[in-house]
């Protein structure tokens, strides 16, 4: 997407940010042995799926750390869930958004400095499912962007994209779904996020629109297992 | 200089919280572990009830997040989590306050709305002075003190205050659980902390060890003055 073309991208029904603009992370190599796997993606797009088929795949010939932001104790915080599940009952508009936003940075660090560094630091390799850029989508407001900064650049960063009416039916198709049904154009925005900051960041871009067996992706993954394998760090 | 040894200057204690447009009275009250906040809490909800005033008391974090895994694992060994190095002390701040903001604007905002008294215990300022005192960047000093805007700023403030012996006794009186927290040098440094932010943002430090009729009577004083409660409180204060 060229940069005139990022103008504009505004949600309206969540409200959660107005003035967006695409961040550039610039965050420190881990330096570890291990290697940091970041897998971002709107909802539907296939993140869990692929999850389970790398780890399959991987078997036991590579130690693996599967991380998911947000971690599960702020996913069972009541305000959280009711703001992912309609089955609260509850308007999410009336939920604060910027308390949510700083509890979801914040517990990246968290999350980073408890189970993400340790497990580096064995030559893990860690899997992440939701990383830096998915808060950066719904707010690109400084107070958030500069935490986000202090975050490990991912060995390798996946996009999983697909257009947003296949998100949606495939969400809404899912036998719990209870999640807040979004509008065509904030799935619209949300997408388009994505991708501009997939590309400022240099994120690959996986097509999930229709179905991937991921063998494109194989060459990269060979190749950061074999780096994995050959590097030995000093620190480590 | 305010507290030169710790490394910190007058204006690190400035906070530049909101003033609130609601008829109730927001009261925070802050202090170290011991130093008397809960006895003086009732005091107040018990006086302001007395007057016929809805006081509603909460404190902070908020009861969901101490039942989240990230913080009964963090609170079981609050200092040895920090000092091995497996707390990131500015994301665990980040969220902290999240969960205080998402409590002031989802529940206390309401009864503020209606003119209630809302009393806090541990409002905002445990949550900065706990972070002044973890290792971290002037960047991240920044965002949270950014974030402190978001805030509403309390419409009487207080610190309980006592010297530090007074509450590491009354801590070791608590059993042994307890008694295990105590850190002279830790509390010494927390408590000057609190009275720091307190004299930087229009705090009133309350001596809780100097018998209750005396602090509450000082008390009493600046929660009229505040507008949280009317003048005809002497009677009732005698009797708590």
């Amino acid at each position: 997407m060229k940069v005139s073309d990022r103008r504009g991208l505004a949600m309206s029904s969540t409200g959660r940010s107005e003035g967006w603009t695409p961040v550039v992370l610039s965050g420190p190599s881990h330096g570890f042995r291990g290697r940091l796997v970041a897998i971002e993606g709107s909802d539907g797009a296939g993140k869990s799926h692929f999850v389970s088929w790398l780890m399959a795949a991987i078997g036991e010939t590579v130690p693996c750390t599967h991380v998911l932001m947000p971690g599960e104790h702020l996913r069972s915080y009541p305000y959280w869930r009711a703001w992912n599940d309609t089955s609260y009952g509850i308007d999410r508009r009336l939920i604060d958004g910027f308390g949510l936003t700083l509890m979801a940075v914040g517990d990246r660090l968290v999350r980073q400095k408890a189970i993400i560094e340790p497990a580096l630091k064995e030559g893990h390799l860690v899997i992440c499912e939701r990383f830096a850029l998915t808060p950066l989508v719904f707010n690109s407001d400084p107070l958030f962007s500069e935490p986000l900064q202090r975050l490990f650049r991912p060995d390798l960063g996946l996009l999983f994209d697909a257009p947003s009416d296949v998100l949606i039916e495939r969400v809404s198709a899912r036998p719990d779904n209870a999640v807040h049904p979004q509008t065509r154009h904030d799935k619209d925005v949300e997408v388009a996020r994505f991708r501009v900051l997939a590309e400022s960041n240099g994120y690959v871009v996986v097509d999930t629109g229709t179905p991937n067996d991921y063998s494109g992706l194989e060459p990269l993954l060979r190749k950061l297992l074999c780096d994995n394998d050959k590097e030995d760090h000093a620190d480590v | 200089m305010s507290v030169p040894d710790l490394g910190f200057d007058d204006t690190d204690f400035r906070l530049t919280m909101h003033r609130h447009t609601w008829p109730g009275k927001l009261i925070a009250v802050s202090g170290i572990d011991a130093s008397g906040k809960t006895t003086l809490i009732r005091c107040i909800a018990a006086a302001l009830r007395s007057q016929s005033i809805v006081t509603k008391r909460y404190k902070f974090p908020s009861r969901q997040l101490k039942e989240t895994a990230l913080f009964r694992e963090f609170d079981r060994d609050r200092q040895r989590s920090l000092e091995r190095g497996v707390v990131d002390p500015f994301g665990l701040t980040m969220v902290l306050m999240g969960d205080r903001l998402l409590t002031l604007r989802n529940q206390i905002r309401r009864h503020l709305r209606a003119g209630h008294r809302v009393i806090v215990d541990r409002y905002l300022f445990t949550t900065l002075v706990e972070f002044l005192l973890s290792p971290h960047s002037p960047a991240e000093r920044r965002v949270i003190w950014k974030s402190v805007e978001m805030f509403p700023r309390p419409d009487c403030y207080l610190v309980a205050d006592v010297p530090v012996t007074v509450a590491a006794d009354r801590l070791r009186g608590r059993g042994k659980a307890e008694a295990d927290t105590v850190d002279l040098p830790g509390m010494s440094a927390r408590a000057r902390l609190f009275r720091e932010f307190a004299l930087a943002n229009g705090g009133v430090l309350v001596r809780t060890d100097v018998g209750l009729p005396q602090s509450v009577g000082l008390v009493r004083d600046h929660l009229i003055a505040a507008g949280a409660m009317g003048v005809r409180t002497r009677t009732t204060w005698g009797r708590i």
